[in-house]
């Protein structure tokens, strides 16, 4: 019960990454996005990946985080290679292993002539598994080592409505009360003989019963905190203070001014170099961008 | 200020009305209680307040309701939330800040107070309710009792006009509600706060408030100030309200008074004596402590000192506890490190896992739970439970009492093998708990949670309660259902949708849903949170009588003192004392750490020097020692004339004997 809710909580610590204000977070996760949609290169995207995981050793997560994200990766790659690998549509493609024959009785004709794995799917696969994975994986760090106060401050820094950022928060913020309650009713249901393990009718059964009374408690939990806000002036003048002031470090502008720096120059260059290999726009004193991007990004 | 006008209101769905035609005035810096049994619509009209009922749930509403001249139906119900501050029940409802300062800061930033000011209104409401310690602490760390705090504390940051305040100190310790009451009261009187509290706890918040209000089947049958409202206690009787103690004694006592505190009981107590010769007098003998007294003990100062001989005196024929009471009054401080001081030490080591009083005490060896060195936290640097050793036996009801988040329910949760220890083991009928999950004590253990709501599942409160006997294949499950239907009440909403009843009413059904099953330990977090005394009676009672192995969290001293055969009280993640209630009860060292409080019936004894734990124990030992007293002064009477009778008749017949004999000795010595 408290181990599946701290994983959805964020572990306050002391690191660089922890002190690291709000917005430069934000920041940074939408400079890495871009950054991750542009690449195709699998070396490079593979840096990407090692670099945003070495955060997670920074920011000292706990075993439990580590091990929640490592399944969720192991999950996400694998699906992404493995559905990539089978169903890679684009031209040439190479098949290193058939699953089923085109002539196999019935099958072979559900599949549209057969199911084979091709290993441009496969580095196609990883590429996507990686990209992925590495959002995944900053988009975790964020919210493990950000408060939600300081991530609503920051959204509300960032020009995002208050009312907005609150709601998205307030949503994130009752996510792991969410997961104890689910865990709350398992853990009386299994006291009151049902057990919640049994499979085929008994997972049905299992839903519902978890649903009826985490659905209800949210329900009634959102009627009672809309009015306990409201009570409390929310949304009572168009403008707020706050408590807490955010202001960027030294490091933070330093980060800032280098993935946003990063980000647009690969976007800049892999639009050139787009450009280039569909036969848009080409300039030979643009070659050594060419080779940059075709080379490493 | 608050006008309400023949308010009629149906919740959805429901052909009966929840509240029927009620009229309702509260006028500027009032502070009105709203109490009455479970269910009867306490909760509903507080909503109307703040308009939630009708805009947010529907239903059919009937009648005007007026906030500072508003109609709560016509208003937006944005406007009429910043005039009324709302507290509800359940705090988890209403605390979405992961950290406090944030949740209490939250209603000063919408309000646009600069930073400064916000940070001071921080303090000055976290200091209010006593939670400044925990300022920088996660919101999901704290307990149920702790969540309470805060939720009060964020209202009042913002100091509304109105305050509405649903059972807002339910899950609070007795200490912690007696301070934040008093706050509270110190806000109503001083800023003309306009306060409207719905409290089961009668008997604790009556001193506060200044208006008694109580509903009964959606209905007001009373309305009257605080200071007349215990005149007639029939309607309390008969709605089963808790009274408050120094009312029920002087009642008891046939004095027609109605003190609602310890203090003012001993003023009314002493003024008694002197007019109407009732009580003895030699029960008001701790003058320094008793204000009453204390102006009359001048007077009284030769009859005391008597007085204080005879209960010396009186030690061996009547009871040693009274001797002892009277020394400790004559001398707290001796006493603090005397005799309590021993008895300290053996808490000290029952909590320690010398248990061998408690056993003793119901000669019975089955040992259901064995707990040796639990440490166990939520966090690895934070301990919860820090060392603790405990012995249960079958049949023992055991009341676990202590501060807000001093590990209650962290223990509880481990007796259920929901939580595993951190260090040290928990055997439960013994198993260690380490290797097992809850399904493993599936039938054995019964947990009802503090939150009735993640129990209730079904679709109506029959299959809610049929469910565990019939995953667990028992028999008679028909009779089962009924049974525990019946033992709590529930009987006639069986076929109510479990999530649609009231607080309470949910409540009796998940703990229904526990009975069905007849486990051999039953665990229950805060049972008697929003219960009204009859169904608190009637649901311990059914305990009792069963013989249940119980393990229960409270703060209700008197609950506890009723039912529990052995009371745990733990302070900061230890058993700081175990043992009989009446031990345990008397250590005002040990209850303060904990912040408990006696019930005032003990206050009352203690001051008279009187062993008495209970109102009826003490009217009964009132009434008895003023008859012994009577007759003991009758007797006194009775023989002093006959001594002096007697002896006048032996003088007398000696003299005239001797006289006789010696004259006549003269005359015959003439004669010779």
């Amino acid at each position: 019960m408290i181990g599946a809710r701290s994983i959805a909580e964020p572990t306050i610590k002391d690191t660089v990454i922890h002190r690291m204000d709000p917005r430069a977070k934000i920041l940074i996760l939408i400079s890495t996005v871009f950054v991750a949609v542009s690449l195709d290169n699998q070396k490079t995207m593979f840096l990407l990946f090692l670099i945003i995981l070495s955060g997670f050793v920074i920011a000292k997560m706990p075993a439990i985080k580590i091990k929640t994200l490592v399944i969720l990766l192991i999950l996400l790659i694998w699906g992404t290679i493995y559905s990539q690998a089978l169903f890679y549509s684009q031209l040439p493609r190479t098949v290193i292993f058939t699953i089923i024959r085109p002539d196999f009785p019935v099958l072979g004709w559900l599949t549209g002539g057969g199911l084979f794995v091709y290993e441009e799917g496969l580095h196609h696969g990883a590429v996507q598994g990686l990209r992925s994975a590495s959002i995944l994986s900053l988009g975790l760090l964020m919210c493990w080592t950000t408060d939600s106060r300081d991530m609503l401050n920051g959204l509300v820094g960032l020009k995002v409505p208050y009312s907005v950022a609150f709601m998205v928060i307030t949503a994130v913020r009752f996510l792991p009360i969410i997961i104890t309650e689910v865990a709350t009713v398992i853990t009386v249901q299994r006291l009151r003989g049902f057990n919640p393990k049994k499979f085929g009718s008994g997972i049905i059964k299992t839903l519902l019963n978890i649903l009826t009374p985490t659905l209800a408690n949210c329900v009634r939990r959102t009627g009672t905190l809309a009015v306990s806000i409201q009570s409390r002036a929310f949304r009572a003048n168009p403008d707020r203070t706050s408590l807490k002031k955010l202001e960027f470090s030294n490091i933070d502008k330093i980060m800032i001014t280098v993935f946003v720096f990063a980000a647009i120059s690969i976007v800049v260059i892999k639009l050139l170099y787009n450009m280039y290999t569909s036969g848009i726009y080409y300039t030979s004193s643009l070659r050594p961008v060419y080779a940059i991007a075709g080379g490493y990004l | 200020m608050i006008e309400i006008k023949d308010l009629w209101y149906t919740y959805p769905g429901r052909s009966e009305p929840t509240l029927k035609g009620i009229n309702l005035r509260v006028e500027k810096g009032e502070f009105v209680l709203l109490t009455g049994p479970t269910g009867c619509g306490k909760s509903t009209l507080l909503k109307t307040l703040n308009g939630i009922i009708p805009h947010e749930s529907g239903g059919i509403l009937s009648g005007s309701v007026k906030v500072k001249g508003m109609e709560t139906t016509d208003s937006n119900q944005m406007e009429i939330s910043k005039e009324v501050g709302l507290v509800f029940q359940n705090p988890d409802d209403q605390i979405f800040s992961t950290i406090v300062e944030d949740e209490v800061a939250f209603g000063p930033e919408n309000l646009c107070f600069e930073q400064k000011e916000i940070d001071k209104k921080v303090t000055e409401a976290l200091q209010i309710v006593g939670m400044s310690d925990h300022r920088l602490d996660s919101t999901n760390s704290l307990s149920g009792g702790q969540k309470q705090r805060i939720c009060i504390a964020s209202m009042l940051a913002m100091e509304p006009e109105i305050l509405a305040m649903d059972e807002p100190v339910s899950q609070m310790d007795p200490m912690g509600t007696h301070e934040v009451l008093n706050t509270v009261r110190e806000l109503n009187r001083k800023l003309k706060t306009t306060i409207l509290l719905v409290e089961h706890r009668l008997h604790e918040l009556a001193p506060f408030v200044d208006r008694v209000v109580i509903m009964d089947n959606g209905k007001i049958v009373f309305d009257q100030p605080a200071s007349k409202a215990f005149d007639n206690l029939e309607i309390f009787y008969r709605l089963g309200l808790r009274i408050p103690e120094p009312v029920e004694l002087c009642h008891s006592l046939g004095i027609k008074a109605s003190p609602l505190s310890v203090n003012g009981a001993l003023a009314v107590l002493d003024r008694e004596i002197k007019e109407n010769n009732r009580i003895p007098q030699q029960f008001l003998q701790n003058p320094d402590k008793n204000p009453v007294t204390k102006t009359s003990s001048k007077k009284t100062s030769s009859k005391k000192a008597s007085v204080e001989n005879n209960t010396h005196g009186n030690n061996d024929s009547e009871n040693n506890a009274h001797g002892n009471n009277a020394h400790r009054n004559n001398d707290s401080e001796n006493n603090a490190h005397g005799n309590n001081a021993h008895r300290n030490n053996d808490t000290e080591n029952n909590a320690h896992g010398n248990n061998d009083h408690g056993n003793n005490d119901h000669g019975n060896n089955d040992s259901i739970i064995s707990i040796q060195d639990l440490w166990s936290g939520y966090e690895k640097n934070k301990m919860v439970l820090k060392g603790i050793n405990l012995e249960i036996r079958k049949g023992e009801r055991v009341a676990i009492m202590g501060t807000n988040g001093s590990g209650k329910s962290t223990l509880l949760l481990h007796l259920a093998a929901i939580l595993k220890p951190d260090k040290g083991s928990v055997r439960v009928f013994g198993e260690d708990t380490r290797s097992k999950n809850p399904y493993s004590f599936a039938g054995k253990v019964g947990f009802v949670f503090q939150n009735p709501d993640l129990m209730l599942f079904c679709d109506s409160a029959e299959e809610e309660v049929r469910f565990g006997p019939v995953q667990l294949k028992y028999s008679n499950v028909d009779e089962r259902v009924r049974n525990s239907l019946e033992a709590m009440s529930i009987l006639p909403l069986r076929n109510d949708l479990p999530q649609a009843l009231s607080r309470g009413q949910r409540l009796r059904t998940a703990v229904a849903s526990v009975l069905s099953i007849n486990p051999e330990l039953i665990l229950l977090d805060e049972p008697t949170t929003g219960q009204d005394k009859v169904n608190i009676e009637q649901m311990m009672d059914f305990f009792k009588n069963n013989n249940s192995t119980l393990i229960f969290c409270t703060h209700d001293i008197e609950v506890a003192m009723s039912y529990a055969t052995r009371i745990l009280v733990m302070n900061e993640g230890q058993i700081i004392a175990d043992g009989k209630g009446k031990e345990v009860i008397k250590d005002t060292e040990i209850l303060k750490k904990a912040s408990l409080t006696q019930p005032p019936v003990v206050e009352i004894a203690n001051y008279l020097g009187i062993n008495a734990f209970s109102v009826k124990e003490l009217v009964k030992t009132l009434t008895s020692r003023s008859v012994e007293e009577i007759n003991s002064e009758s007797v006194e009477e009775i023989n002093s004339e006959s001594v002096e009778e007697i002896n006048s008749e032996s003088v007398e017949g000696i003299n005239s004997g001797s006289v006789e004999e010696i004259n006549s000795r003269s005359i015959e010595g003439i004669k010779c």
